[in-house]
């Protein structure tokens, strides 16, 4: 396929004919096998800390935040050595992983904050998006990137606890706000890495965007789920929920929106299987809304049905764009 | 190609923005505008059409009490109608039939569900989507469209996820399945096998069963596989010889699969079955105390980086080799 390719770029003349052709490349590792890697990576990566800690005694800011610091380094230091190597890439990312809870411990212990620790945690994951020089390492930070993104907003915006099912009541217009705060800079950036792809593919930047664009568009389907954390269920562990308004019950349906921008990427990017998530993820929020305390059903059954009907209107329209061209 | 080697293909030919927009357009790498139009078009109305299906799902769930029963079944049986009409104004492979029988399998899943609520059946849930899947059965056979096989293929598996892995003693299952004292593994093993034949008839009609769909009814079987698997080698359940059977099913899947050299996406199922077994059976050799902690966590990580390392070597090796 490269060769027909370089052939045709060849014939009109965006290629010289005699450049050299392209050598073999080693196959793509498909989805499949990056997810278990990655999931396996992250196990390890938790097991990895919690060896160290156990073996060390670790408490404080300070032994985390050496633990950190040494376990991130080794992590690049195995990467940066021999990026061949999948023994060492996987044992890489485990250290990698560990270094990053170690450093998110250090940070909680030291703030005593939440959303000063995620906040940091964001930031130090656009740093690993950045340095890290492992494709799967990158996009990893990139999706946990946006998440510590989506809570440090929500933690700074409604000051609440993380183990708190019960929250204040939060009214519409901030709760819409706060959603397209969070995830509408996330959005913007997918799109513009899928809209200047063939800038950014021309120069080295390719080696960071790729991975990040995946991490991004992976976060609008499954990462919205991290920004309605633990009341999105509260249901099973309060017995007797107060019934009580709460706009945030609409970010589930905001969150199908983001998961059908990233189906739109996906598509845009011919990749099938990131679509088949977006429409997962899309499906599943669809159920949370259901599930999600803070309005009737009642309503949610009204908007529900005033979105489906709008949905094949504009369908209905596009048709017949499509028919009278 | 795709991106990855595209983006190895402009690395090695250094080509410019211009020239990557036009290998790009040459590479069929992004959709034509028809294309993209067509997509948001399918998209909004498949979205559109499950919008109002969940509306009236949650509608009725709603009990609205201005409503009475025989309105709310009037109601569900209205739409049913309706897209049964729809199905057969435009039927199938149309897409507007497809929708029209989407959204009947919906529907019938709500009347049910409204039936059970009205009347108190005291029927599990598990029945609930048993019979979920009868009934709407011929909506699915009527439709041919993979999308309203997977629904249905989801519904049977939480059916059987339900009555296999929390073993409710009433309905029909709990009938035929009590009297045969299967342990939790063993009646998780019956779900793997039933997934199995579907994904063997799955595979038998491979030129009409797109390889996404057979992925995920595989993705089931061993989803239940696994889950016996851990139960059985935790030593909570009490017929640890289940674990030959998970091994049986593995080794079968393994061996078609090699045999027929054409995906790789089996043996990487496999390979995360193991994967969580073993981790499975780590942890619990730290529970009945056999261990230390940081003697168990210590293997855990070595098990997880080793298994998944080779299980990475073996399918890129496989996947080259089969290509």
């Amino acid at each position: 396929m490269s060769d027909a390719l370089a052939t045709a770029l060849m014939e009109r003349g965006a290629i010289d004919r005699a450049a050299a052709p392209m050598p073999i490349q080693g196959t793509e590792r498909p989805w499949f096998i990056s997810m278990l890697l990655g999931v396996a990576g992250w196990l390890a990566g938790l097991a990895v800390l919690a060896f160290v800690a156990a073996l060390f005694e670790a408490s404080g800011a300070r032994t985390y935040a050496i633990f950190a610091i040494v376990l991130l380094a080794a992590a690049f230091g195995l990467y940066a050595a021999d990026r061949h190597n999948a023994f060492f890439d996987q044992f890489a990312l485990a250290l990698s992983i560990a270094g990053q809870i170690a450093a998110t411990a250090a940070i909680a212990e030291a703030s005593k904050s939440m959303a000063t620790t995620a906040g940091a945690v964001a930031v130090l994951q656009c740093l690993l998006v950045l340095v890290m020089p492992n494709r799967l390492a990158r996009a990893i930070a990139a999706f946990f990137a946006c998440i510590a993104w989506a809570l440090a907003i929500r933690f700074a915006w409604w000051d609440e606890g993380i183990w708190s099912a019960l929250r204040a009541h939060v009214s519409l217009a901030p709760a819409i706000a706060g959603w397209f705060v969070i995830w509408t800079p996330v959005a913007a950036l997918a799109l513009a890495a899928i809209t200047g792809e063939s800038r950014w593919m021309a120069r080295n930047e390719r080696r960071i965007v790729r991975p990040a664009l995946g991490g991004l568009l992976l976060a609008l389907t499954f990462g919205t789920f991290a920004s309605v954390p633990l009341d999105a269920f509260e249901v099973f562990w309060i017995s007797n929920p107060e019934p009580r308004t709460n706009w945030l019950v609409l970010w589930p349906l905001l969150n199908v929106v983001a998961a059908l921008v990233a189906g739109f990427g996906a598509f845009r990017l011919r990749s099938m299987a990131l679509l088949g998530v977006a429409i997962a993820a899309a499906l599943l929020h669809v159920v949370q809304f259901y599930y999600l305390l803070g309005t009737t059903l009642l309503i949610k059954s009204a908007i529900m049905l005033i979105a489906g009907a709008m949905l094949l209107g504009v369908a209905i329209l596009l048709r017949r764009r499509e028919v009278t061209r | 190609m795709n991106r990855n080697e595209l983006d190895a293909f402009v690395e090695h030919h250094q080509l410019s923005a211009t020239n990557v927009d036009l290998a790009l357009t040459l590479a069929g790498a992004r959709p034509t505008p028809a294309e993209t139009h067509r997509f948001a078009v399918r998209v909004l109305m498949l979205a559109g059409m499950l919008s109002l299906a969940a509306g009236v799902v949650f509608f009725v769930a709603a009990n609205w009490d201005a409503l009475r029963v025989a309105g709310r079944f009037a109601l569900l049986e209205a739409l049913l109608l309706v897209s049964l009409v729809l199905a057969f104004w435009r039927p199938p492979p149309q897409d507007i039939g497809r929708y029209a029988l989407l959204t009947a399998f919906v529907t019938t899943g709500a009347l049910l569900a409204l039936f059970g609520q009205t009347y108190q059946t005291g029927a599990d849930v598990y029945e609930l989507f048993l019979t979920w899947t009868a009934v709407a059965l011929p909506f699915v056979l009527a439709g041919q469209w993979s999308v309203l096989w997977a629904a249905w293929v989801l519904v049977l598996n939480i059916a059987l996820a339900l009555f296999c892995g929390f073993r409710p003693d009433g309905g029909l299952l709990g009938i035929i399945f009590s009297p045969t004292g299967l342990t939790t593994s063993g009646l998780l093993l019956i779900a793997a096998v039933v997934n199995l034949a579907l994904w063997a008839l799955a595979e038998f009609a491979h030129r009409l069963v797109p390889n996404w769909l057979r992925r995920f009814v595989l993705a089931c079987a061993l989803s239940f596989a696994t889950w016996a698997g851990c139960l059985a080698t935790a030593g909570r359940d009490d017929n640890a010889l289940n674990v030959v059977w998970v091994v049986v099913i593995l080794v079968a899947v393994g061996l078609y699969s090699a045999r027929r050299r054409l995906d790789v996406f089996p043996l990487a199922l496999i390979a995360a079955s193991i994967i969580a077994i073993g981790t499975s059976f780590i942890a619990e050799t730290s529970t009945l105390g056999l261990d230390s902690f940081v003697g168990t966590v210590f293997m855990l990580a070595f098990w997880l980086i080793l298994a998944s390392t080779v299980s990475g070597r073996v399918l890129m090796h496989l996947l080259r080799k089969w290509r």
